[in-house]
């Protein structure tokens, strides 16, 4: 994987600082000369300097050096302070840091060395409240003997696949965004190695060329389901659930079926279309078995992961799933998802994925079936270090999604579902909205951001003493979870 | 099969520009080129109509924090954060958010959607520390949102079940039911009396007209009936201030009526009888301050002849219920009497987890006043009252009222929505099905256990 600084779309990306030039300003140009980042500049034929390039400027830290604007300004006009507008930006589970550094790691293809941590978020509860217990003294290990590769068959029948690291992308249907984000996904999984899932809404003929590394989903509204797409897959995922609307099927609003979506699809233009739930065929784990030999008669050879959301008996749903047949129980915590859903369902039916996770690992340990399945959880996995926990909570790898768009700049407004869709280019069936986002300058991002994740995840595995990631699975003890709310910030 | 309950909604516009969470200021260095009116797709930057050289000054209530703007802004000129205003708004049970929720959802009567996952926190105390059950594969669910499976929502409230007690037997040994009364609502949720003192006619009266239609009751003081209001005497509940009536006025105001409500003491405890002496198919509510004793009060008012357990609680109201419901089963009369809990309802999940901790229904107060327009400033509580920013003074009745239904058609869908997510088809059967939720503490426990392992 090889990564390059890949800048923002947009005139001024998002920084952490502010520069202010008061009145006293004369207009020398000292600061031009002494600041190494270009953050002052003067336009030819001006006097007057044109105004500072926040994002740009590396904050106070730079006062003790040669190259500070604010020290070297002979008039003392010139002022370093924090951003306060990052303040409207995020929420308690993605924090103003955690997107700005994603969006660092998307830009740079690193983790920032510098900065406020962005390992937890301020939801006081699962991941934000854990941490790693680093072991005093660990064997020497070389970070690029790491190996961070899972497989994703463990139960032989079907074709052996290894992923080169234990994340995929998560579901996002053609329609909830655009087919330029959903080039861009492909395009990075196929560099990767990795997999992304066309989500609910079927094949566009675009994505052809990247099928080696597409799931194709199957949801209840079995919209943009045909023959072809399946055997076109190497993997195809059952989705019964989704985390962020449990129990309650997909829905995509009117205003986004354009009459490409629609033709995908096969509906009408301009109306809403609702997956039902569940699927009115699936009543039992034998109607279940039904469903997935439908799959396997179709395509022999073909993996099936089913999704599944996190009810209070999530272990008996992926016991059921194992034995009908499925070679990946994806698990779907609540608080995650990235498509238009009900506030209401989001925040409170089924559990957060962080309870999920040990309890389906265990029972299926229990159940002596634990290593003939590969268990992948998603719904709030945010940071490298989320997807750590996961693993140490019992799961083989995550699915992300949230990450990926924050990657090609999402701010989560979180107004997806409205009329022509996202402001950012990003949720949209809009033709113009759609241009917004180049689709070769978003595989640079996603590969950019996973192959930070990678080094973070290597860094994490050095500093525990594990040689691969598979040797974390279900090492729950190397996690401390603070009980006292107030000190999680 | 019962008629399908369907609320109709209109599109009711506020009044006033809704309160905007974010604040978008244009700095001087602004040159005036648009660019932040091209990229902004929500309005919140146009040029000035008075002069076209100029931007106006950015509408921030439209804005939906995508820092399309900012991030475009050539000159670096405009600048968002939080709108100071609107983080004052509200207490810690009507937080600024729910409060701007309820104001969309009477607007609009939809039910609130958005995108990009939860982004709250992990969990709380009371209703924040419970997830309702969902069902998949081996359970199935309902699909009750878009109606193509019917979910009922009515409950009744009063004595639902004969109590064993008593049954009497005739000469000739045959048994004598004395069929306790009760009355059907078609949506779990009543209207209680407004705790502001923004208690004008208007206001009531739009409240009462959206009880009549929803099939539901409003809880209305004696004190403040009106001639407005008889038209909708059949959903509404007189409450009555026992010290300050004579037993005439008393016996007045039970006659005729199928439910009243009075305010809970142990000096009237004799009261129910009496009052049922005079009206044998009346149905008697109590309303009760949650506290520590709670559940011996509740015991208490069972005994009395109470029918329904109207419990006001605040920050409490989760575990006040739950002791109320609890105490009633281990008496095993939980069906012979109806709990009723309000006070904290601020949004609609509070609805179906009220009800699995044992409520039978539960009554709404100040989202009333917020589907109004109301932003809880608390000027009409001064002395002297202030002017109502919002007019509430003398709102239109009809408009006030289409706003309640929207509130509660979004409400009553949200309700759907957990009921089918979970399989269940009638609200009723919801009642103190804890097994339907699961909650932190529990999950805990099993976390840090898997945890030794």
């Amino acid at each position: 994987m090889k990564n390059s600084t890949v800048e923002s779309r947009f005139e001024n990306r998002l920084g952490r600082f502010v520069v202010t030039r008061s009145e006293e300003c004369i207009a020398c140009g000292t600061c031009i000369l002494s600041c190494h980042l270009g953050v002052h500049g003067r336009k030819p034929g001006f006097n007057r300097m044109t105004p500072p390039r926040n994002f740009l400027c590396e904050g106070p830290s730079c006062a003790e050096k040669e190259t500070s604007c604010v020290a070297r300004c002979p008039r003392k006009a010139l002022s370093v302070s924090e951003n306060r507008q990052l303040a409207a930006l995020g929420d308690n589970r993605w924090t103003p840091e955690m997107i700005l550094a994603v969006c660092e790691m998307a830009r740079t293809g690193k983790a920032p060395e510098d900065g406020p941590p962005f390992e937890k978020g301020k939801s006081f509860g699962g991941f934000d409240l854990m941490d790693f217990v680093f072991p005093a003294s660990v064997p020497e290990i070389e970070e690029s003997a790491i190996d961070l590769s899972i497989p994703l068959n463990r139960r032989g029948a079907g074709e052996e696949i290894i992923i080169p690291l234990p994340i995929y992308g998560g579901g996002m249907s053609f329609g909830s965004i655009s087919l330029t984000t959903m080039l861009a996904r492909a395009m990075a999984a196929t560099e990767l190695g990795t997999f992304t899932s066309t989500g609910e809404g079927g094949y566009p003929e675009e994505l052809v060329p990247y099928a080696n590394h597409i799931i194709t989903q199957i949801a209840t509204g079995l919209f943009g389901v045909r023959e072809e797409t399946i055997k076109r897959s190497r993997i195809v995922e059952f989705k019964y659930a989704q985390g962020a609307k449990p129990g309650l099927g997909g829905h995509l609003l009117g205003d986004k079926v354009t009459e490409r979506v629609a033709e995908m699809r096969q509906s009408v233009p301009g109306r809403s279309l609702f997956s039902p739930f569940p699927f009115h065929s699936v009543y039992s784990v034998e109607d279940h078995l039904k469903h997935l030999d439908w799959i396997k008669a179709i395509h022999p050879g073909v993996l099936i992961s089913v999704k599944v959301s996190t009810p209070s008996d999530v272990d008996m749903v992926a016991v059921g799933s194992y034995y009908a047949g499925a070679h990946i129980i994806h698990i779907d915590g609540g608080y995650g998802g990235t498509g238009a859903a009900p506030d209401i369902a989001k925040k409170n039916i089924a559990m957060p994925i962080e309870y999920a996770i040990p309890k389906a690992h265990q029972f299926l340990v229990n159940e002596g079936i634990r290593e003939e399945v590969v268990l992948m959880a998603s719904g709030g996995i945010r940071t490298p270090h989320d997807i750590a926990k996961a693993i140490a909570l019992g799961a083989d790898g995550v699915i992300i999604g949230t990450a990926e768009l924050i990657a090609l700049e999402c701010v989560r407004c979180g107004n997806c579902e409205s009329g022509r869709g996202c402001p950012r280019g990003i949720a949209t069936t809009d033709t113009d909205l759609e241009q917004m986002l180049d689709s070769k300058w978003g595989q640079r991002r996603i590969v950019n951001l996973y192959t930070a994740y990678a080094a973070e995840l290597r860094s994490l595995l050095r500093k525990l003493g594990l040689k691969s990631i598979r040797e974390l699975r279900g090492k729950m003890n190397l996690l401390s979870v603070s009980n006292e709310p107030g000190n999680a910030s | 099969m019962a008629k399908k309950y369907v609320i109709h909604t209109q599109q009711t516009e506020n009044r006033f520009p809704p309160p905007g969470k974010y604040l978008v200021t244009r700095g001087d260095l602004c040159i005036n080129c648009g660019k932040c009116a091209v990229r902004c797709l929500y309005e919140v930057h146009r040029r000035s109509q008075a002069d076209y050289r100029k931007m106006d000054d950015p509408l921030s209530y439209n804005c939906k924090r995508c820092l399309s703007c900012i991030q475009g802004c050539p000159r670096e000129a405009l600048s968002i954060s939080l709108d100071q205003g609107f983080q004052k708004l509200g207490d810690s049970v009507f937080t600024p958010d729910i409060i701007a929720a309820i104001l969309k959802q009477a607007e609009s009567g939809q039910t609130p959607v958005s995108g990009g996952g939860y982004g709250g926190l992990f969990a709380g105390c009371g209703f924040d520390a419970m997830w309702t059950d969902m069902s998949e594969i081996v359970r199935p669910t309902r699909d009750g949102i878009h109606g193509r499976e019917y979910i009922s929502t009515a409950v009744n409230i009063g004595r639902k079940m004969l109590d064993v007690k008593e049954v009497t037997f005739d000469e000739e040994g045959n048994p004598r039911f004395n069929i306790p009364p009760t009355v059907e609502i078609d949506l779990p949720i009543l209207f209680d009396t407004i705790p502001l003192s923004m208690k004008n006619p208007n206001l009531l009266e739009a409240i009462c007209r959206a009880s009549s239609i929803l099939g539901t009751f409003a809880i209305v003081e004696r004190r403040n009936m009106n001639q407005a209001l008889s038209s909708y005497e059949s959903n509404i509940i007189e409450s009555l201030n026992v010290e300050d009536m004579s037993w005439k006025e008393l016996k007045e105001a039970a006659e005729g009526r199928s439910i009243l409500e009075v305010r809970y003491s142990s000096s009237v405890a004799a009261l129910p009888e009496a009052l049922k002496k005079v009206n044998p198919d009346l149905i008697v509510m109590a309303r009760l301050e949650e506290g520590e004793d709670t559940a011996d009060k509740t015991e208490e008012m069972y005994r009395n002849g109470i029918d329904v357990i109207h419990i006001r609680g605040e920050k409490n109201l989760p575990g006040t219920i739950s002791a109320a419901h609890r105490r009633l089963v281990a008496m095993r009369v939980r069906d012979t009497v109806s709990i009723v809990a309000s006070g904290a309802i601020a949004e609609a999940s509070h609805v179906p987890k009220s009800i699995i901790l044992g409520a039978d229904a539960v009554a709404i107060d100040i989202p009333l006043l917020l589907a109004a327009e109301c932003t809880l400033c608390g000027k009409c509580r001064r002395t002297p009252p202030g002017k109502c920013p919002k007019d509430l003074e003398d709102p239109d009745p009809r408009w006030a009222g289409l706003r309640i239904i929207n509130l509660m058609a979004a409400w009553h869908n949200q309700l759907l929505e957990i009921l089918g997510a979970m399989g269940m088809r009638e609200v009723e059967r919801l009642r103190g099905e804890v097994g339907r939720a699961m909650f932190k503490e529990q999950l805990d426990e099993e976390f840090n256990r898997r945890k030794q392992v």
